[in-house]
């Protein structure tokens, strides 16, 4: 059996990016923590657990972008994928479409009985490519699986996948499929040391994305900018001793906290 | 109705055959798109057996409605209902096809484009394009930025946020009532089935009843910094713990305590919310609070726009001053 993972690299969370010169996208800063989606991580860790459970199973991961996102290949490599793909592409921004489309290129030619992705990417939250690649290659699709349980004789899986508003439900689908991981599906491995010098050396499969022709994207990013201040609030200032106090002050006058003592008092030594 | 060409395709949620109210709200998001155009907008009413349902509607709304009935719809079931919508988009060509923002819409959403040949744009917060084009805002980066995408084809299928737009409301009675017809989805290539749908939503009355809830996002950076949280809840007589997502993820906290759009949705007097970015997925379910204190040490941190209280600190230093200057003002 041969699972494929969809990997997305993506600045850390709590990285706060810089816009480029022409405010369209985002600049690829050297000092930018580049890491996997967080989705994607549950969903390398989910076809590795498949692996340890299942006989004859391999794990590829692939991973479209420019040539910063073959360390997110490694990355996986050392959390236990077998092989690393990677779609090279120059460009900051390649929209869910032409995402799809190459993933699809690829997993047609090699044939996946299983291809998993994260719900969606951490920083543009589209949920678009797992359900595109899956159209592409009229495979049935679950999204926002939460559980997957594996039956390799019957070729199906039984998974749970979770709705809005707290509901779950359960499905089986024929393989070949394409599963979305929701995060909290399992708890991702730390890398071993024999994998870590595994992706060190390992060589990575590039694949140019200029030769597979494409028709171009359907969706262009027109700008990005800063959230307008809707700050409504009060920013509360001073020392952190201030502050402290200033907001227990604010609290006690709307009665959402009592003590005895409303001045602040002289701290005790 | 053969002959009426429509240029905005607006599909309703439905769940065993109810209308999810909220759904309606696209309504009023299809006449932004096309001002002065609502007689070119189309229902799409999914389910088993909709009809009548679809006949309130077009007399309510003075639009024309298709009961697109499947008994796989019953459920929300995103790969009939694709295939259903793409049969009828492919005899219309919409320009714009709307459904509410869901995971499971967003799959519908993502797969009909590719169908389509069009643009897709999810998690739409507002229109900002005109006549001669397609531009939508949508938040990126955590809510951190807000993106502008520009569909590049002559239709787009989006996902709109709940929300974002108000409910429609009652037009007046001039028109004539929209007319309805009622479709098979024609989908039998089904590969995938559904075994049960269950409401998993654990009751806990501690936070639903809470007057304070204290909740911990991933800034907290440790399982051990739990203890601070609770530490903060304790100077309030009636206060629960609660956590964003990423924290009941991590098994720092028991899913029960999750809120936002995929956990509990509360309403408390005073919510503390401490190192957590503020994502639409988290803000959904504690907009309602009265008064909202936020800890971050990122002054961008979109919990901050629904603030009464910022607090650019790192809660791991400011909550232990906070509790201590309680303490010692109250005697304890």
């Amino acid at each position: 059996m041969k699972i494929l993972v969809c990997i997305k690299q993506v600045p850390e969370a709590a990285f706060t990016p810089a816009m480029d010169d022409h405010s369209r996208w985002i600049r690829s800063v050297d000092d930018c923590p580049w890491v996997i989606s967080r989705y994607d991580e549950y969903a390398l860790e989910e076809a590795v657990l498949i692996r340890e459970r299942c006989p004859g199973v391999t794990v590829n991961a692939i991973s479209v972008g420019p040539s910063r996102v073959r360390s997110a290949i490694r990355k996986a490599l050392e959390k236990g994928a077998d092989s690393g793909y990677h779609v090279h592409d120059e460009r900051q921004f390649i929209d869910a479409h032409e995402t799809a489309r190459h993933i699809c290129a690829h997993a047609a030619a090699e044939g996946y009985d299983l291809i998993l992705a994260g719900v969606m990417s951490e920083d543009l939250m589209q949920a678009q490519v797992g359900p595109m690649v899956a159209a592409m290659l009229e495979m049935p699709c679950v999204a926002t699986v939460l559980r997957e349980e594996m039956d390799l004789q019957s070729g199906t899986v039984i998974v749970t996948s979770e709705l809005e508003g707290g509901m779950q439900e359960e499905l089986a689908v024929q393989l070949p499929c394409l599963l979305t991981v929701q995060s909290g599906i399992n708890r991702p491995r730390y890398p071993s040391l024999s994998n870590v010098l595994r992706a060190r050396t390992q060589e990575l499969h590039i694949i140019e994305a200029a030769a597979a022709g494409m028709t171009g994207p359907r969706c262009r990013p027109a700008s990005i900018a800063w959230p307008e201040k809707r700050m409504k609030g009060v920013t509360v200032e001073g020392s952190l001793q201030e502050k402290a106090d200033r907001l227990l002050d604010a609290l006690h006058e709307k009665s959402l906290l009592s003590f005895i003592g409303t001045e602040p008092e002289r701290q005790r030594e | 109705m053969a002959q009426t060409r429509y240029r905005t395709v607006i599909v309703l949620d439905t769940i065993r055959d109810a209308l999810v109210g909220q759904s309606l709200e696209l309504i009023r998001f299809a006449a932004e798109v096309n001002p002065g155009g609502e007689g070119a907008v189309l229902l799409v009413l999914p389910g088993r057996a909709v009809e009548p349902l679809a006949r309130e509607l077009a007399a309510r709304f003075m639009l024309d409605v298709i009961a697109l009935e499947d008994d796989d719809l019953y459920l929300p079931d995103p790969e009939t209902l694709w295939h259903g919508l793409y049969g009828i988009c492919r005899t219309h060509m919409p320009g714009i096809v709307c459904f509410q923002h869901s995971m499971r819409n967003c799959h519908a959403a993502a797969a009909l484009a590719v169908a389509m040949d069009s643009a897709c744009v999810t998690a739409v917060e507002s229109f900002a394009g005109d006549r001669s084009g397609l531009v939508f805002n949508r938040s990126v980066f955590n809510g951190r930025m807000v993106m502008s995408v520009t569909a590049g084809t002559k239709s787009a299928v989006v996902t709109v946020m709940p929300g974002a737009y108000p409910l429609p409301g009652e037009p007046e009675k001039t028109g004539r009532e929209g007319a309805v017809r009622t479709m098979r989805t024609g989908f039998d290539g089904h590969r995938c089935r559904a075994i049960l749908l269950e409401d998993k939503t654990e009751s806990d009355a501690r936070l639903q009843d809470a007057d304070v809830i204290i909740s911990a996002g991933r800034g907290i950076g440790s399982e051990e910094n739990l203890e601070i949280i609770r530490e903060a809840a304790r100077m309030f007589p009636n206060a629960a713990i609660a956590a964003s997502r990423p924290v009941c993820d991590l098994k720092w906290l028991p899913y029960a305590c999750q809120v936002g759009i995929t956990g509990k949705t509360v309403a408390p007097r005073l919510y503390v919310a401490c190192g957590i970015s503020g994502s639409q997925q988290h803000i959904a379910g504690m907009k309602g609070s009265q008064c909202v204190v936020a800890i971050n040490t990122d002054p961008r941190a979109a919990i901050f726009s629904i603030a009464d209280f910022i607090i650019i600190e790192d809660l791991a230093r400011f909550l232990p001053a906070l509790v201590s200057r309680y303490r010692q003002r109250a005697g304890l």
